[in-house]
């Protein structure tokens, strides 16, 4: 009990007296949990916000469109209506397909004629203004709000202009830009309902509309087996030239899923490169504390601590952040999901529950960097003897011999900066890692880049507007994780260089006291961290690149000389970034710090 | 054989550091007997060995050779589980520079070792309570080390080192970093805890320190040169001398 107190206590006092610390840990360890946390719940989100505005607008089991024109397709639905297996149907409704204009911009559309009365099935749920009344429409909020439409403007369809009474979601076709009901979901299309009466006139010989019915099901699940007696019977009936097309819910809640695939794949390969990040800059905070943390266990082995103790009461720390890191992230996912799932707002907003399994892989990839930031500090600690410790003995530096004779050849920054970096060669290590996985996402930017540029046509308008509206939703998620792990690795490039700014203070000093500028010292400093940033880059952009190839394995490689430029820009920010620490480092006075003991 | 009555016991005590042409004995064939109760000082030059024999003494480093008792147990040949365990309700150190949790206050800092020997909080806290007081620092339970002198922090490591009523306290130079008064009222510590019966080992460069003890070992090289057991009368008129007598 005393322990558990004890423990309790110096935990809550460090955390106190070093907030910095904990702050980072949970900045690093919550931008990789919430990341990983998203990815993982915009799926369930997605189906559930489907099945939110299911439910709320009475969505159909199966959603019907005509093929072709005139009364044997009409006739062809009344009788698809009576079928045994239906339960209740909505229409049949006459729909147009054709160019609407809103604001001077024009639109596809497909224009559905209803009923001022509510229908029993599939009734659009009115989120603003009201439903459809002769002359005025009522537009699918995801076209409305990428039109940049409101209740009380003014749009055009097909030559008549209508003042927009409402705005709705629905749950018969797919989101907003695959609503089009002219054979199915279309490119680019929105949707629009008029009053049937505005329909029928704008419809003539020339310009027949189609028609499209909603049906409830006995078996909502078994929406396969009714299709496929839907497709005997319309071949059965190949003499009145109908053809229907027919879309089960299941397959428009799946084509939601659709446009996030890719973000979703994204967000989840980011979240280990946040991960592996995370560990990197915290290691190399621990290492900053190094000294410290060696005292401190030192101190409590001399009054009794065993030394499981003192690496429990550290691990614990870590645990306590890494727990608090994982609530952190599945709130933000909690908080966030429901916005990004339904990008095009199209479906009405829920909150997506966390389910045990994301909440798991959430609270591994925490614990794991938890792990894997003490286990080096709690191993030293163990392995310190208690004298040494509290003398607070860091780990010993290495001096690799071949390459400090070789560095004595060199231009004298260059000469310090190598055998600087070679006296640390796990921070090396961690730095570049850190820096590889702020190089993948630079390197993923560059190959949406050339997607864009060199995109294949695939003949089919439904296909590309697909994989632009995917592309759009990687590039947007690519760069908010890029942004997350530049920061990161630009804090980790500070933190870094301060450290062997530490490290070093005494050898630099000496080699101050014997003439080296603090210009040189500076850039030996900066040089220091150039091996670990070629290194990290090296590995870091091809990596980005196959990682971009592992989503969309249609990928276009960015040509070589794209990638080299590139990676001599992070390595030339990640040198200009650690001149700053270096500055400060160099300057301090020589006589203070070859004065004191803490060397 | 075993120590008897005597609190600490060595034979033939050796610590080695380094190896090959590095190799030096820091501390080389000692015997010691320390019997309980009584205030043992230490002196010798810098590097002659004292502190790493009170390292070994207290079971914060292992001997490279010899046998060492403490309360008749024989404890050079345990793991650094069992020193750990040993050293808490065993051993109580104060060392020059403090070593204090910068980050607990002075009572939890007391406290510390208690809560390690697995006392109840309310016991542990009681029981930091009371040593401040009798340190005189009651009224500076609640200050970050930081917040006191060196001096008062000096009294909060000593009270630390009581806190599990230890067979013997072991001090290295905790005179070193203080000023004269500060230094004196340490003294006056030790020379209370000495009149209660504590076992005292201290290491230090202070002849004034060293004045106190019952008995001052001289070392250099690692060994013993000297051993003087001054008489009682002679240790109360230097503590009367230096006014350490209230």
């Amino acid at each position: 009990m005393g322990q558990l107190i004890l423990a309790c206590r110096l935990i809550l006092a460090d955390l106190r007296h070093r907030p910095l610390h904990a702050g980072v840990f949970l900045v690093a360890v919550g931008a990789a949990t919430a990341a990983l946390a998203v990815g993982m719940s915009l799926s369930d989100a997605n189906t559930g916000q489907y099945e939110r505005t299911r439910a709320a607008t009475r969505g159909p089991d199966l959603a019907v469109v005509t093929g072709t024109d005139g009364s044997a397709d009409r006739a062809a639905l009344a009788d698809l209506a009576r079928m045994p297996g239906v339960t209740g149907h909505g229409g049949p409704y006459r729909v147009l397909h054709t160019t609407v204009r809103a604001g001077g911009r024009p639109a596809q559309a497909s224009v559905q004629g209803r009923d001022t009365a509510p229908a029993t099935v599939d009734q659009p749920y009115v989120t603003s203004g009201h439903w459809v009344r002769p002359g005025g429409a009522v537009l699918e909020r995801g076209f409305a709000t990428a039109l940049g439409v409101r209740v009380g403007d003014r749009i055009t369809v097909a030559g008549r202009r209508f003042p927009v009474v409402g705005i709705a979601v629905t749950a018969a076709t797919s989101v907003y830009p695959f609503e089009g009901e002219h054979l199915g979901p279309n490119d680019g299309s929105g949707l629009i309902w008029l009053a049937d009466n505005d329909i029928r006139t704008m419809s003539s010989d020339e310009w027949p509309p189609n028609y499209a019915l909603d049906l409830t099901l006995a078996d909502p699940a078994a929406t396969d087996a009714f299709r496929q007696r839907v497709a005997d019977w319309s071949d059965a009936h190949a003499d009145r030239s109908v053809r229907l097309s027919t879309r089960p819910w299941q397959e428009i809640s799946a084509q939601n899923d659709v446009i996030l695939a890719d973000s979703q794949s994204t967000l989840v390969i980011g979240a280990w490169l946040l991960a592996v990040t995370a560990v990197a800059g915290l290691a190399s905070l621990a290492a900053l504390r190094a000294t410290e943390q060696v005292r401190r266990a030192g101190l409590l082995k001399a009054a009794g601590a065993t030394p499981g103790l003192v690496a429990a009461v550290l691990f614990a720390e870590y645990l306590v952040l890494a727990l608090v890191a994982a609530g952190i992230g599945l709130a933000v996912a909690w908080l966030a999901v429901p916005a990004l799932a339904n990008p095009t707002g199209s479906l009405l907003a829920a909150t997506a529950p966390v389910t045990p399994g994301t909440a798991i892989a959430v609270g591994t990839l925490a614990l794991l960097v938890a792990l894997l930031t003490t286990l080096g500090p709690a191993v030293r600690v163990a392995r310190t003897a208690t004298v040494p410790a509290l003398a607070g003995t860091a780990r010993p530096l290495q001096h690799p011999a071949g390459l400090t004779g070789l560095a004595g050849w060199l231009p004298v920054p260059v000469m310090l900066g190598l055998r600087l970096a070679a006296r640390r060669v796990r921070r090396a290590v961690l730095a570049a890692a850190g820096l590889a996985t702020a190089a993948a996402p630079v390197a993923g930017l560059l190959t949406w880049h050339f997607q864009t540029d060199d995109i294949p046509w695939y003949g089919d308008d439904f296909i590309m507007a697909q994989r632009a509206l995917r592309l759009g939703r990687t590039h947007h998620t690519i760069v908010v994780l890029a942004v997350a792990l530049l920061v990161l690795a630009a804090l980790n490039t500070v933190v870094i260089t301060w450290s062997t700014a530490l490290d070093a203070r005494r050898s630099l000093a000496v080699a101050r006291a014997f003439g080296a500028t603090p210009g040189q010292v500076t850039g030996a400093l900066a040089i220091a961290q150039l091996p670990s940033a070629v290194a990290g880059v090296a590995i870091g952009m091809p990596v980005g690149v196959g990682l971009y190839w592992l989503v969309a394995p249609t990928t276009v490689t960015p040509p070589g000389w794209s990638l080299l430029l590139t990676g001599a820009a992070v390595v030339l920010g990640a040198a200009v970034l650690a001149t700053v620490p270096a500055r400060i480092g160099a300057r301090r006075p020589v006589a203070r710090i070859l004065g004191s003991n803490l060397g | 054989m075993t120590g008897g009555t005597l609190a600490i016991r060595a034979r033939g005590l050796s610590k080695v550091h380094g190896e090959g042409q590095a190799r030096t004995r820091a501390v080389d064939e000692v015997d010691l007997d320390v019997p309980a109760g009584q205030t043992l000082a230490v002196t010798g030059p810098s590097g002659c060995g004292k502190s790493t024999l009170l390292h070994l003494l207290g079971g914060l480093e292992r001997v490279s050779a010899g046998e060492l008792w403490l309360a008749g147990r024989r404890i050079d040949r345990l793991g650094e589980r069992a020193l750990a365990r040993l050293r808490r309700r065993a051993i109580g150190f104060v060392f020059q520079d403090f070593h204090l949790m910068e980050e607990l206050s002075a009572v939890q800092n007391v406290e510390l070792p208690a809560l390690l020997a697995g006392r109840t909080p309310r016991t542990a806290r009681r029981r930091a309570l009371d040593l401040l007081d009798r340190v005189g620092l009651a009224d500076r339970a609640q200050r970050l080390p930081a917040q006191l002198s060196g001096g008062q922090r000096q009294r909060v490591a000593i009270a630390r080192a009581l806190s599990n009523a230890p067979l013997a306290v072991l001090a290295d130079e905790p005179t070193g970093n203080l000023d004269t008064a500060a230094t004196n009222d340490v003294l006056r510590l030790f020379d209370s805890l000495r009149s209660t019966g504590q076992t005292l080992v201290i290491v230090t460069h202070d002849e004034r320190v060293a004045a106190t003890a019952d008995r001052v070992v001289s070392m250099r090289d690692g060994r013993f040169v000297d051993d003087v057991h001054l008489p009682a009368a002679s240790t109360g008129g230097l503590g009367d001398l230096l006014g350490l007598g209230g």
